[in-house]
């Protein structure tokens, strides 16, 4: 594969060029997309009936259907089109529709994604109609979820509901093995995961999977005080010193792993954490969600807190899903009046924390804060702790999954003893200088 | 082209024309050959001088560089021996097995039907639900397997079978072994049924001893079936994908990549449907020349 690599990531580059070229060619003319919504004052009311085309994975959900209903209600002249597609196949439909010159003018997106949609002139620059509004406001944002919508400067989506990762751990494990409340620093993870493993009994510390290494030691290297990528995405940080020291602690808890599991992936791996073979599970609060549903006969055994600090403080790892605009939609004021509307901090709050079965949290900071939250979903309250030290490892590279990718391949070798855990991250590097240049 | 060979192909058409009602029923059997294999292959052959990543319309022309890529892919080689340690392994396993137990099935024993159901009846499992099962039964902690030999001291500690880097593919073999069983038992009952009594007795007059009509007669016997067996047997075994898929997704460390399975990767995890056909064709070649080497080798033999 090394090989191949580079010539692969410039015919990548040279297909997105072309893909911006034609999409530009496609867009009407004259109509760019920083020009829409300029004006003063408040974004007027379409005075004629409009019909808007929303695309999301979530239009069947009883949450989105009320506020959908509420909003239509407000504005009678705005019917919302729903259009559903499933999550896993969004982005490539939606990339698919705007090849195609034919984008919803709204959309529900993985937050992450925005970027790579802003750079190919895609989306709408909302940075006008931010600066209308009595509604949206830019610094009221969690930073870490503004850094993942904007692009050069501009904001390219409102931030609509977010996850962090946090420590999932059994309380009737921890009391059994004499551990009196969750670790919060990196000697009392270790100190922890020893006093779990018990080969013998079958239990260990955690799962560790050698598929997944990346994923899961991101947020030991953002508490190392490590980064991935350098800000223009153009060199390779991840062998750093303090990156090394979090591979090096992250790699030696493969000994507090069931090995069963080793080869394994992090959804598989949730029947380690439901049948007690591990007490502790690093994992997005979307695990809550599936413990709830799948697993009840372990309920109340089980608690979340905030991942350990490292050197360089707390750290996690953050996801979410973002509201965009499309460039080359033409009834952009009324699908902006339905994201803003979407975005009031009550319909936000409504859509997360107060929702039925979720488990997101409001990338909203005063809705993040409120104690209103705790009080109605008390099992959020260690990912909520955990998210203003969210780092959005958002890199804007249509290369980075063949980078993770080859960063599991050498932390994997690493995790079976086949190098150490420097020599993985130096091995990776090298590739991913190759797949940057 | 000669008068005579437009004759005969005029005299082609009249009897196309006469059969037609023929063709109307091979239709829908055709139709459905050519869009789903005459084309898929043409339209893979043609991706292999293209990089295309499905999801735009465009699949820019690359010339030859998809090949030169794949001849410098440390990874394709290592799936292609870790494909042929497969192979190597499940095939002669599984045949000399089958053979086994045709011979002893073939006893006039009691329950011989029962028995030969049984060995028949993983060839009519579903083949991700044995998977499934199996990834179950080698599991570490709770796997039957390390449950009987710890209990039987063969091994003083568990073996994680899946997840052990050398134990991964035996343990994957050892699987296939038993789903093909069945299968090789059939094919060489009915060529053990078919093979006359006389030669045995002749044998016999002759002094042959049990060893010596095996070696001497029923092996020679059932060497067209064992060609059969070779043949099939190593065309599925080189595309083997089902078992690697459920029980190791290729790993640990890519041990159990196999042809297949890297193909799958390149074309729905990289999105590379260029190289992936490319791939794909390189394991028709493959395959092409083996059964080529086999069949002559057996013609060889003159049987």
């Amino acid at each position: 594969m090394t090989h191949r690599l580079s010539r692969r990531s410039l015919a990548t580059v040279v297909a997105t060029t072309t893909a911006a070229l034609l999409l530009a060619a496609c867009s009407t003319g004259g109509d760019s997309s920083t020009d829409k919504g300029a004006g003063e004052g408040p974004v007027p009311e379409p005075t004629s009936p409009v019909t808007i085309s929303f695309a999301s994975w979530v239009g069947a959900e009883p949450d989105m259907k009320t506020l959908v209903d509420k909003f239509q209600k407000e504005h009678p002249n705005i019917k919302v089109e729903l259009q559903n597609v499933p999550a896993e196949e969004a982005n490539e439909k939606l990339t698919a529709q705007v090849a195609g010159g034919n984008p919803p003018d709204v959309a529900f997106i993985d937050a992450s994604t925005t970027a790579q949609f802003a750079s190919r002139k895609a989306l709408v620059n909302l940075d006008n109609y931010i600066s209308r509004s009595d509604v949206v406001k830019a610094d009221a944002y969690v930073p870490a979820f503004k850094t993942f919508v904007t692009y050069e400067n501009g904001m390219y989506g409102l931030p609509f509901d977010g996850e962090s990762t946090a420590l999932f751990y059994r309380t009737d494990l921890f009391q059994a093995a004499g551990i009196s409340a969750p670790p919060t620093t990196w000697p009392e993870y270790e100190d922890a995961a020893r006093k779990l493993t018990d080969p013998a009994k079958r239990t260990y510390g955690q799962p560790l999977f050698a598929p997944e290494a990346a994923y899961y030691w991101y947020p030991w290297l953002w508490q190392a005080g490590g980064k991935l990528l350098s800000e223009d995405g153009k060199s390779v940080l991840f062998n750093s010193p303090e990156a090394k020291t979090a591979a090096d602690f992250y790699v030696k808890l493969a000994q507090y792993a069931p090995k069963d599991y080793l080869n394994s992936n992090s959804y598989d791996g949730r029947q380690a954490f439901a049948n007690g073979q591990v007490g502790m599970y690093v994992a997005g609060s979307w695990f809550a969600g599936t413990l709830g549903d799948e697993f009840p006969q372990i309920d109340g055994k089980w608690s979340v807190a905030p991942l350990p600090k490292g050197s360089a403080g707390c750290g996690t790892t953050i996801a979410g899903d973002a509201l965009v605009l499309f460039s080359q939609g033409k009834k952009t004021d009324a699908a902006w009046k339905f994201i803003e509307f979407l975005s009031q901090p009550d319909n936000v709050a409504q859509w997360t924390y107060k929702s039925k079965a979720g488990t997101t949290l409001p990338p909203i900071n005063s809705l993040l804060e409120s104690p209103d939250l705790v009080a109605t979903k008390p099992i959020l309250k260690g990912f909520a702790e955990a998210m203003p030290c969210g780092v959005s490892q958002v890199v804007a590279n249509p290369d980075w999954p063949k980078i993770e990718e080859a960063l599991n391949e050498e932390l994997g070798k690493a995790i079976y003893g086949e190098q150490t855990a420097a020599q993985a991250l130096d091995n990776a590097a090298a590739e991913a200088e190759k797949i940057i240049r | 082209m000669s008068g005579r060979g437009r004759g005969a192909r005029r005299g082609v058409l009249r009897v196309m024309w006469r059969e037609r009602s023929a063709y109307g029923f091979l239709a829908p059997g055709l139709i459905l050959f050519s869009i789903f294999t005459v084309f898929a292959l043409l339209f893979a052959f043609y991706l292999t001088f293209r990089e295309w990543n499905i999801l735009e319309p465009e699949k820019p022309f690359v010339g030859l560089q998809n090949y030169q890529d794949m001849v410098q892919d440390e990874d394709f080689r290592r799936s292609i021996i870790n494909t042929a340690y497969f192979t190597g392994a499940s095939v002669p396993l599984g045949m000399a097995l089958g053979l086994a137990v045709a011979l002893l099935l073939n006893q006039p024993i009691r329950g011989r039907g029962l028995l030969r159901t049984l060995y028949f009846l993983p060839n009519i499992t579903p083949f991700v639900v044995a998977a499934i099962i199996w990834k179950w039964l080698y599991n570490g902690d709770y796997g039957l397997f390390n449950f009987y030999l710890l209990k039987t001291h063969l091994i003083t500690q568990p073996l994680v079978w899946l997840s052990d880097k050398n134990l991964a593919m035996p343990a994957v073999v050892l699987m296939s072994v038993w789903a093909s069983v069945g299968f090789s038992m059939v094919v060489y009952l009915a060529a053990l049924q078919a093979i006359p009594n006389d030669l045995y007795e002749a044998a016999r007059i002759d002094g042959a001893g049990a060893w010596a009509r095996l070696r001497y007669v029923t092996l020679p016997m059932l060497a067209p079936s064992t060609l059969f067996l070779m043949v099939m047997g190593i065309i599925g075994s080189f595309q083997v994908f089902t078992q690697i898929y459920i029980m190791t997704s290729g790993g640990p460390l890519n041990r159990t990549t196999t042809m297949v399975y890297y193909i799958y990767e390149a074309a729905f995890k990289f999105y590379e449907m260029g190289y992936a056909s490319t791939l794909a064709y390189a394991l028709f070649l493959l395959l092409l020349v083996f059964t080529a080497l086999q069949l002559r080798l057996y013609r060889r033999a003159d049987l």
